[in-house]
């Protein structure tokens, strides 16, 4: 539905001060709360590549730099590139007279037609696992620079920590040692950067090169003044960041990119930590070990039709109220005074004095979805009740549009009964579980006036 | 503090980032290259458009765009649960407080990070050179900025930007192709740009400054800047270059004539109003260094940003810049004879989110950077004109 | 929203007794090949090619207006083989698309003017955004929308994808209602 239908229209108040549609929020029953998806904890739980779904624990991930070591991307139009086989007749070199065949692969994209033999990389004779990774011609200087930075780090480190010593003995000793002039002091602001440059007479590891200098660059190559920009030979910047490491700067340089990888992830409360939502390990599965996502614990608000509206004239709008329980629920409704935003609330509504109760959501006969369930023995108003249907109930609000042109929004409190079935389980053995009221602030757009 | 230290040199990783005008750039600590380099572009929640992070209107719109762009680097790009760990922030010196303490927010109470160290991005691309002095010339999208760095002490009053880099080349590049430019479609040819403005996207001009355009010769900008500039006649302009058909999509083609590739990076070099050009601040920032630091600082100059990596900008960079000393407006108050120039171990791109890299990969991180606990007690961030030298510690009791 | 009543004329549809609903202006090309389990809903102008290969079609599926269903092939050095197609339960594909896939999950959603690749997978609980191109041999992994050509993942679905799509094609079927017999 979050791709089949608007589901913007309807938004649930968060704790954070969000408002959210029901299917991007959880109810954390340990506090009992609304949590957003923007309120709670995300955390990365197991990087699997999108392509093979192939899933891995995190550091080894890292250790790929969360790239997928089997599959590819076309560096052109980011699309998975194929493996494909082609035979090749090389002599045999045994016996030069005699020819042998062997299997050689290439990858090619599937959609915009770019192969590995357009930018002469050899065929492989393995179908995975042995494409030539680029190096960063720059690898070997910085490595050596940070080890000499790791030098100089350790080096601070020992004297910070002598300092510390020294300090507790006394502090007018070090302003004295370290010639802590005034001066010297109010620049140390700034100055903190200072030292993590190089510094003159440091014990530094000789090996470590000066970066080299030049005087004067090449000009330009003559074609720029001589032939139009050939657009097809330069790659885009897109095509650049592909690869950021390396900019390949013309066609020619293109180099398949590793698949990046793709993340399961776990929701914790961002007050009490505990999971709202974890998935399985595994990338094909669809289940979730822990899942306490909103829609399956609170009455879930909905426009029954659309309707036209008219400024200052009251309209009749039937919304529906869905259990996601197995108990029957007992729901009122009331206003929000001094709701002011006009943002959110561009109407006077006329609520359902009385308490609804919503009939339990049967599994059985979901899953059967009978149009004729049991008959309920609720004695509704007709004047306030539209129909019944399983879980699902009808009720009729009118609205009356205050705000000239702008959509007909309203919003009112949803309060619910709430049965904590998980933690009453842990607690006690008692059978009935707790009963707990939640409210919750329910925005509505109706329709334009 | 220092058991915390000992503990978390392998397992946890700093993450470096870098929110530049244009692109963002974010990797991990002790690798060689970032690990991403996207558009900084952010969506708007409320009106779901998709907005430029730096077009902020206030703080809180700012920290839900950050918060956006910050869970797209870490959960779509990294990987990384952000909870407790180490981040490198690279800044500008000229980074608008409202827009590091928005950061620092969105880090230290959305995503709870444990420390974050915020490092100005001149200082860091020294890194990456092994040294600590050196004249660093920023030209990125919206600004070049220059600094010169000695001792690893940035000399505030040698401080010089003008906006010109890659977003005035842009400009420049639109302005022409809306005043000569012409599109051939299959049923019309030769229809002036002018008439159909709206096929001037942000993506094209990028697209044209990157695919078409680039930095002339000195001599030949001199004589375009003759003509454009200083009211020569036309029929003294260099010969220019052929022009490029630019394919538009299936029907229509883009004239992208010779004259825009040439002259719309001469915007850089142009003297402006104020006789300031990227070189002449250069110069300037020299000027106003002290006259022993001169020497050393002319002949370790490093360039950096996406601008820098247009083709022949360090060769006109270089001649501007010797041709100026010339004059005597120069030639008497410096006293230098040329300038050295560095080429840092990395793209220009990427220079100073490297240096970022390599200071995050130090055991010594923790202790330069700005712990959450200190964060939250305190409720800012230390500024680089702070000289509270205690500030990174958490008071006792 | 609350999925509005959609009627049908009711001689153009057959109801078979598991309740499927099938259209007698869609075509079904080697029927004997083609199985639908149950309440399905099939459209005018659909075309499944059951001729090609076995099409096993799970419950709660609605195919849209005009969409073929069509087993994908692949080459071989000694010819072309094609693959049977399965779709599981409460798959929702709307109009003019074309699905070439090797395997569609459940709780899958394609929308309109879609083309889905040569021998692509679809697993659980994904989408594909409307006009979206999927190249040939895609893999859709779960919770995530695609989008574009060729479709790159723009989003993740909400954790609640199961239900919420269960909840569509169920309503959607019920909302599928013939003339004059709306209750």
């Amino acid at each position: 539905m979050a791709t089949f239908m608007s589901i913007d229209l309807i938004k649930y108040l968060c704790n954070c001060g969000k408002k959210c549609p029901i299917c991007r929020m959880y109810l954390c029953k340990h506090c009992l709360k609304l949590r957003c998806i923007d309120c709670v904890q995300h955390e990365v739980d197991s990087p699997y590549c999108p392509s093979c779904l192939e899933s891995m624990p995190v550091s080894e991930a890292k250790l790929k730099k969360n790239r997928c070591i089997n599959c590819f991307d076309c560096p052109l139009c980011g699309h998975t590139l194929m493996t494909r086989a082609t035979s090749q007749v090389s002599p045999n070199p045994d016996d030069p007279s005699k020819a042998v065949t062997r299997k050689m692969y290439y990858m090619a994209c599937g959609f915009c037609r770019w192969s590995t033999r357009d930018v002469n990389l050899p065929d492989q004779n393995v179908a995975t696992g042995n494409w030539p990774v680029m190096e960063n011609p720059n690898a070997k200087r910085i490595s050596n620079l940070l080890e000499n930075y790791k030098l100089i780090a350790q080096v601070e480190k020992a004297e910070r920590e002598r300092k510390k010593y020294v300090k507790r003995r006394s502090h007018l000793y070090l302003q004295e040692k370290y010639n802590m002039s005034p001066a010297i002091v109010k620049r140390k602001g700034m100055a903190s950067f200072s030292s993590l440059s190089l510094k003159e007479g440091d014990k530094t590891p000789d090996d470590l090169d000066q970066s080299e200098t030049v005087s004067s660059f090449d000009p330009l190559p003559t074609e720029f003044f001589t032939k139009p920009a050939a657009l097809d030979k330069i790659t885009k910047l897109t095509h650049r960041f592909m690869l950021p490491e390396f900019q390949p700067d013309e066609t020619s340089k293109l180099h398949p990119v590793r698949k990046h990888l793709l993340m399961r992830k776990s929701l914790r409360c961002s007050e009490c930590e505990h999971n709202l939502s974890k998935a399985d390990f595994n990338p094909n599965s669809i289940k979730f070990k822990i899942q306490l996502t909103a829609l399956h614990w609170i009455p879930e608000v909905r426009i029954m039709t659309p309707s036209t509206f008219n400024l200052n004239k009251e309209t009749v709008v039937t919304l529906t109220l869905s259990n996601p329980s197995v108990f029957n629920t007992t729901v009122t409704l009331s206003q929000i005074e001094n709701e002011t935003d006009t943002d959110y609330c561009t109407a006077k509504v006329e609520l359902p004095k009385k308490e609804i109760v919503l009939a339990s959501r049967d599994e059985a006969s979901m899953h059967v979805y009978e149009e004729s369930t049991a008959t309920h023995d609720f004695k509704d108003d007709p004047k306030l009740i539209a129909f019944r249907k399983g879980n699902k109930v009808g009720f009729i609000v009118k609205v009356t549009p205050v705000v000239k042109d702008s959509d007909v929004k309203i919003c009112f409190l949803l309060k619910h009964e709430f049965r904590n079935t998980t933690v009453a389980a842990l607690q006690s053995e008692s059978k009935e579980p707790e009963i707990v009221w939640l409210e919750h602030k329910v925005y509505l757009c109706l329709g334009t006036v | 503090m220092s058991l915390y230290e000992n503990l978390s040199i392998e397992d946890q990783k700093a993450f470096v980032v870098d929110i530049g005008a244009a692109y963002v750039k974010c990797g991990l600590a002790g690798e060689n290259g970032p690990t991403c380099i996207i558009p900084s572009l952010s969506k708007n929640s409320r009106t779901g458009q998709v907005v430029k992070i730096w077009d902020y209107k206030n703080t809180e719109e700012l920290y839900e765009y950050l918060k956006d762009l910050l869970y797209t680097l870490l959960f779509r790009h990294l990987l990384l649960t952000p909870r407790d760990k180490r981040v490198v922030v690279i800044e500008s010196i000229l980074c608008p407080s409202d827009f590091r303490d928005t950061l620092a927010r969105v880090l230290y109470k959305h995503f709870e990070v444990g420390c974050v160290l915020f490092a100005p991005s001149h200082l860091l691309s020294l890194l990456t050179l092994g040294t600590n002095i050196g004249l660093v010339i920023d030209v990125g999208y919206q600004e070049t900025l220059v600094i010169p760095i000695y001792e690893g002490i940035h000399i505030l009053k040698g401080l010089q930007s003008i906006p010109l880099a890659g977003k005035a080349i842009e400009s420049r590049i639109k302005s022409q192709l809306m005043e000569h430019g012409t599109v051939c479609t299959a049923d019309k040819q030769h229809q002036a740009v002018a008439s159909i403005p709206d096929i001037v996207t942000d993506e094209l001009l990028e697209d044209i400054k990157i695919r078409c355009c680039f930095v002339t010769e000195y001599t030949r900008g001199q004589q375009i800047q003759d003509v454009t500039m200083r009211g020569g006649h036309a029929n003294k302009l260099p010969p220019p270059p052929p022009d490029t058909d630019y394919p538009l999509d299936g029907s229509s083609v883009l004239n992208v004539s010779g004259r825009i590739r040439e002259h719309s990076c001469e915007v850089l070099f142009e003297l402006d109003s104020e006789e300031a050009s990227i070189a002449t601040i250069v110069l300037d920032a020299l000027v106003k260094c002290p006259i022993d630091t001169r020497i050393a600082l002319a002949s370790n100059i490093l360039v950096m940003g996406g601008t820098a990596m247009m083709p022949g900008f360090y060769h006109r960079l270089q001649l501007e810049l010797s041709n100026l000393l010339k004059k005597p407006k120069y030639a008497q108050q410096l006293g230098i004879k040329g300038f050295r120039f560095h080429k840092a171990p990395a793209k220009e791109n990427y220079t100073a989110w490297l240096g970022g890299a390599l200071i995050g990969a130090l055991e010594t991180l923790a202790s330069k950077s700005l712990s959450r606990d200190v964060y939250l007690q305190k409720g800012k961030l230390p500024d680089w004109c702070c000289i509270d030298s205690e500030f990174l510690e958490e008071k006792k009791g | 929203m609350e999925l509005q009543d959609e009627f049908y004329n009711n001689a153009q549809y057959i109801e078979t007794a598991s309740g499927n609903k099938v259209s007698r202006q869609s075509v079904l090309c080697g029927s004997q090949n083609i199985v639908i389990n149950g309440k399905t809903v099939i459209m005018t102008n659909c075309v499944i090619r059951g001729d090609l290969a076995n099409v096993r079609i799970g419950r709660h599926c609605i195919i849209g207006k005009n969409s073929v269903i069509r087993p994908a092939f692949k080459k071989f050095s000694k010819g072309v083989a094609f693959f049977p197609l399965h779709i599981g339960d409460h798959v929702l594909i709307e109009e003019d698309s074309i699905v070439n896939a090797a395997q569609i999950g459940s709780f899958v959603h394609i929308g309109k003017n879609c083309v889905i690749g040569r021998r692509s997978v679809l697993k659980d609980c994904c989408a594909i955004a409307d006009n979206t191109i999927l190249p040939p041999e895609s893999v859709i992994p779960p919770f995530t929308l695609y989008s574009g050509s060729p479709g790159k993942m723009i989003a993740e679905l909400p954790d609640c994808t199961q239900d919420l799509m269960c909840d569509i094609t169920v309503s959607y079927y019920q909302h599928f209602k013939p003339h004059g017999k709306g209750k």
